[in-house]
């Protein structure tokens, strides 16, 4: 007893060293306790305990063992901790179980005696102990070394503590922190990282890591394949490097739960039949309990985890497991939706850095943000250069300095936006070049919204388009100019220019066609041209009409326009279609040229030609004409001539005679017919001359009339004269001529009946008649009469020994007096015939002569 | 003594080849008109045709076409002051004896004997 209470007194006092050194712990555990303010009242209590154990001696359990280790003290406070008495325990080896930081063993006794003498001071562990009834106890023990009385180390002595409610009260604290801390672990994995390999990598290894976990898998649901993989893994080698088999939807426990979004939990998971496949792995981990959650987002199914733990899941645990399926599937969504931006935002950055439209983003203030290379080359500004610059600088007119000063660009310029509009650029070296430039808004997406949002929303950042069109403008300038230039020349062209739908509706004309046709291009628009203009459908018509309308239209086909006023005008026309690739006709370009002029010259020409021949034709006649007449008295004089000139063999003296009166007629025939030509061809050759005088009508008709009293008795044709008695002025010869000339026409012809002579006055003019009874002219002889060498051919000159000019001369006279001459007569009616003269001749009359030619 | 018909509408050129050929010893016969003249062809027996060519209603060389269908075998001069060159070719290849061209000279009575000479052999 004594060395018992020499024991305990100097164990007392060793006591109190440890109890001082507890106190450090405390002081410790305080520091440290800091962090965590629940644990506060956990030392408190602790504190509280300490204080019981100095004043009742009892509650603390002392227990003693000597050298080799075997009990040799058991106090009260040991028996009422553990349930063993004293006589139960001494004599059996207790062996300490020293747990040693940084190492995983148990020390041996030798370890455990060679630990404490060098810590001197002893050392404090927690150990779990077992109760006699079989209760596992926490246990703080402070180890310290017993020496006897020599200082020869005879043993241990341990005072021990049941803590075993503050080591769950610390536990249960513990545990709490530890899920808070992996809650914070979830976040910041999914904080961190956009890559969903990352994340789920860093899900896995926490849910390992604080939930004693052997094993945490995480599957991906592939919603096309309908199957789950396992995308990421944490815990022991073997089984992360395992290969687990993807698991169809609704198909074993994973694909099961996925399907039904349930929560699967079992503490005895080596005895689960769901889970009989990894019974054998588990058993020799030792899994306590086997944990699984779907990930889903909006009921949406993205997979599930899974947890094998080496420790019980409490509801805490399972709680916060729940919470984080829920922080994981955000994660993975959020993961997904950055890749799918990642990818999207890099084929776009892609499109604008290769894009050959300049692309320039700027903000409101007009401040450009960046600008891809086409843009650099268009600007010839570098990037660096024209980030932060405005946007004027590239586009001046893009719009006023004063929305860009007050940030509202383009707020008077909305008509920008959405739409390719021409503008000026400016280049670096300062020249201008029109571009096309198309303004979108960009409307960023915002995280929060400001509660100031009744201000219009402006957009972040404009973005511009922009083209160098300086080519396209300089191919629209020349196409406009040759455009222009066509244009001009349809306008000016003196030919009908006309556009036509297929069906032959008027589409457009130019002015010729309204010069030509006389309708205004208004009223012919939208009608049928053909129909219109060439209305009179004769059968030539009709089919020169279809040559035209025809797939190889024949070319300037002349065609007869009816104009407005319904006159006729000589249109060539010719059609030129176009065709669409399948054939079809799109439109028809018919080209006209008025030809009318031409077709009138033309014909005049031809008459002309026709009046030339026939006129050459009467030339060959007449000379024909004038060698017959000419040779016809000479055959008479040549022919008897030889008759007289043989002496020896001389007709008798009657037949001489007869001869030679032959001779004589056929001589004054020849003479008058020499004279006749000579006064024809000089009227024809105007060198004939009038010589006029004043004399008297009624005494140069008798001198006339007696020249034919011989010939008028021998036919028995008596010649009836009405002769006003006038004086006129005119060439008394070429007067005579005139009357001659008729008189012997008006003998030839007529046999029967009279001849008569009548000369009135009317005005200022002398009227001449003469009319016989005799043969009478038809109208076609009418026609001719005065014309010469008519009737040179006609038998009847013959016998009246006309030349065929006697006419045409005395028509010549009268008309070289400024008078006229015709005649009225028909078939065996007689003819009459006659002309006028002006009373005086000198009064201007010769000048109507010349200009009448 | 060969019969001569003359056909010649001018009454002086007719009476002058009448004045010729009779000095020369030959018997005339005359026409003014071609129908006249075929009728006499028909009624009479001619050894010659001399044919003026312009003449009133039937000219020269239609009278010689229609003279040819009723005595072929007549020999036809012509005798005109029409001297055509179109006109000699054609009434030679249809036939034509000789073609005499007014005023008649010295040698007129001379071509008249040629021809009625070949005409007889």
């Amino acid at each position: 007893m004594m060395i018992d209470t020499k024991m305990q007194s100097k164990n007392k006092v060793e006591l109190l060293e440890e109890i001082e050194a507890l106190r450090d712990e405390l002081s410790h555990w305080q520091e440290k306790s800091v962090e965590w303010k629940v644990k506060e009242d956990d030392l408190r209590q602790k504190k509280a305990a300490l204080q019981n154990i100095l004043e009742s001696p009892s509650a603390v359990s002392i227990m003693g063992t000597d050298f080799d280790g075997n009990i040799v003290f058991w106090n009260k406070g040991a028996q009422n901790m553990l349930g063993y008495t004293a006589q139960e325990m001494v004599g059996r080896e207790k062996i300490f179980k020293i747990y040693a930081e940084n190492s995983d063993s148990w020390k041996t006794i030798e370890e455990v005696h060679q630990f404490i003498l060098n810590e001197k001071k002893g050392i404090t562990c927690e150990v779990e102990e077992l109760t006699k009834d079989g209760r596992r106890l926490w246990v703080q023990l402070t180890l310290s070394p017993r020496f006897d009385e020599t200082g020869t180390l005879v043993g241990i002595l341990g005072v021990g503590e049941n803590i075993t409610e503050r080591k769950r009260a610390e536990e249960a604290l513990s545990e709490r922190v530890s899920l808070g801390e992996f809650g914070a672990q979830i976040g910041a994995a999914l904080a961190g990282s956009t890559s969903l390999h990352e994340v789920l990598d860093q899900c896995a290894e926490s849910l390992k890591h604080y939930f004693d976990g052997v094993l945490a898998r995480i599957w991906i649901f592939y919603p096309h394949d309908e199957v789950l993989e396992v995308h990421a893994c944490a815990g022991v080698k073997e089984q992360v490097e395992r290969h687990v088999e993807p698991m169809a939807l609704g198909s074993g426990l994973i694909g099961n739960l996925a399907e039904k979004q349930k929560t699967y939990i079992t503490h005895q998971p080596c005895k689960d039949s769901s889970l009989s496949e990894e019974w054998e792995w588990m058993e020799k981990a030792g899994v306590h309990s086997y944990y699984s959650h779907p990930l889903s987002i909006h009921g949406h199914l993205l997979g599930a985890f899974e947890l094998f733990s080496l420790s019980p899941l409490t509801e805490a645990m399972q709680h916060s497991l729940s919470s984080a399926a829920g922080d994981i599937s955000l994660g993975i969504d959020r993961a997904r939706n950055f890749e799918a931006l990642q990818y999207s935002e890099g084929q776009i950055r892609s499109i604008l850095m290769n894009a050959l439209e300049g692309i320039i983003t700027f903000d409101k203030f007009g401040s450009i943000t960046s600008v891809n290379p086409a843009a650099e080359s268009i600007f010839g500004y570098s990037s660096k250069k024209s980030i932060g610059k405005n946007i004027r600088l590239l586009i001046p007119n893009l719009c006023r300095e004063s929305d860009l000063r007050k940030g509202h660009l383009l707020s008077s310029q909305r008509h920008l936006i959405g739409k390719i509009t021409e503008m000026t650029g400016e280049r670096k070296n300062g020249t201008q070049f029109p571009i096309d430039l198309s303004i979108s808004e960009i409307h960023m997406p915002e995280r929060r919204r400001t509660p100031r949002s009744h201000q219009s929303p402006r957009p972040a950042l404009y973005l511009g388009m922009v083209r160098d069109i300086t080519e396209r403008k300089r191919f629209e300038e020349a196409m406009r100019n040759e455009r222009d230039y066509t244009a001009r020349i349809i306008e000016r062209t003196p030919g009908l220019v006309v556009g036509l739908s297929p069906d032959g509706t008027t589409r457009f004309t130019n002015p010729a066609v309204e010069k030509t046709t006389g309708y205004f291009a208004e009223e012919l628009i939208g009608k049928n041209w053909w129909d219109l203009m060439f209305p009179a459908q004769s059968e030539t018509q009709q089919e020169q009409l279809r040559q035209l309308k025809s797939k190889n239209p024949a070319r300037n086909v002349e065609l007869e326009l009816s104009t407005r006023s319904g006159k006729i005008r000589v249109v060539a026309w010719s059609n030129i279609h176009r065709f669409d690739e399948n054939g079809n006709l799109v439109e028809t370009i018919g080209f006209g040229t008025d030809i009318t002029e031409q077709k009138k010259v033309e014909q005049n020409l031809m008459t002309a030609a026709i009046k030339a021949e026939e006129s050459n034709r009467l030339k060959s006649d007449f000379l024909s004409i004038i060698s017959h007449e000419l040779r016809t008295p000479l055959t008479v004089m040549l022919g008897n001539t030889p008759l007289l000139t043989r002496e020896d063999d001389l007709p008798e003296q009657g037949e001489i005679v007869s001869i030679a009166h032959d001779i004589e007629k056929s001589g004054k025939h020849l003479l008058e017919l020499i004279d006749d030509l000579l006064d024809f061809s000089k009227i024809e050759a105007k060198k004939m001359e009038l010589y006029p005088e004043w004399f008297s009508v009624k005494k140069l008709v008798e001198e006339v009339v007696s020249g034919y009293q011989v010939i008028a008795r021998q036919k028995g044709l008596p010649i009836h004269l009405e002769i006003e008695d006038l004086e006129i002025c005119a060439d008394s010869i070429r007067v005579k001529q005139i009357l001659f000339n008729l008189l012997s026409n008006a003998f030839k012809f007529t046999d029967n009946g009279f001849i008569k002579i009548q000369v009135t006055r009317e005005g200022s003019l002398a009227i001449f008649r003469v009319q016989d009874t005799g043969v009478g002219l038809s109208q076609e002889d009418i026609a001719v009469i005065f014309d010469k060498f008519r009737q040179a051919d006609e038998s009847a000159t013959r016998a009246a020994s006309g030349t065929g000019l006697g006419l045409a001369i005395a028509k010549k006279l009268v008309e070289m007096h400024g008078g006229k001459i015709f005649v009225e007569s028909s078939p065996g009616e007689g003819s009459l015939f006659t002309f006028n003269l002006p009373l005086d001749l000198q009064s201007g009359a010769k000048n109507e002569h010349h200009s009448d030619r | 003594m060969s019969t001569i018909l003359i056909v010649e509408d001018h009454e002086l050129t007719r009476k002058t080849l009448n004045r010729r050929l009779s000095k020369a010893g030959h018997s005339v016969i005359e026409a003014n008109t071609g129908n006249s003249g075929i009728e006499m062809l028909e009624s009479n027996s001619v050894d010659l045709i001399l044919m003026d060519f312009m003449m009133k209603n039937m000219n020269g060389m239609q009278t010689f076409e229609r003279m040819k269908e009723v005595k072929p075998e007549v020999p036809c001069a012509m005798i005109t002051a029409y001297a055509h060159s179109g006109l000699i070719k054609q009434f030679i290849s249809e036939g034509g004896a000789d073609f005499m061209v007014k005023p008649i000279g010295e040698d007129f009575e001379k071509r008249v004997e040629t021809i009625l000479t070949r005409s007889d052999s």
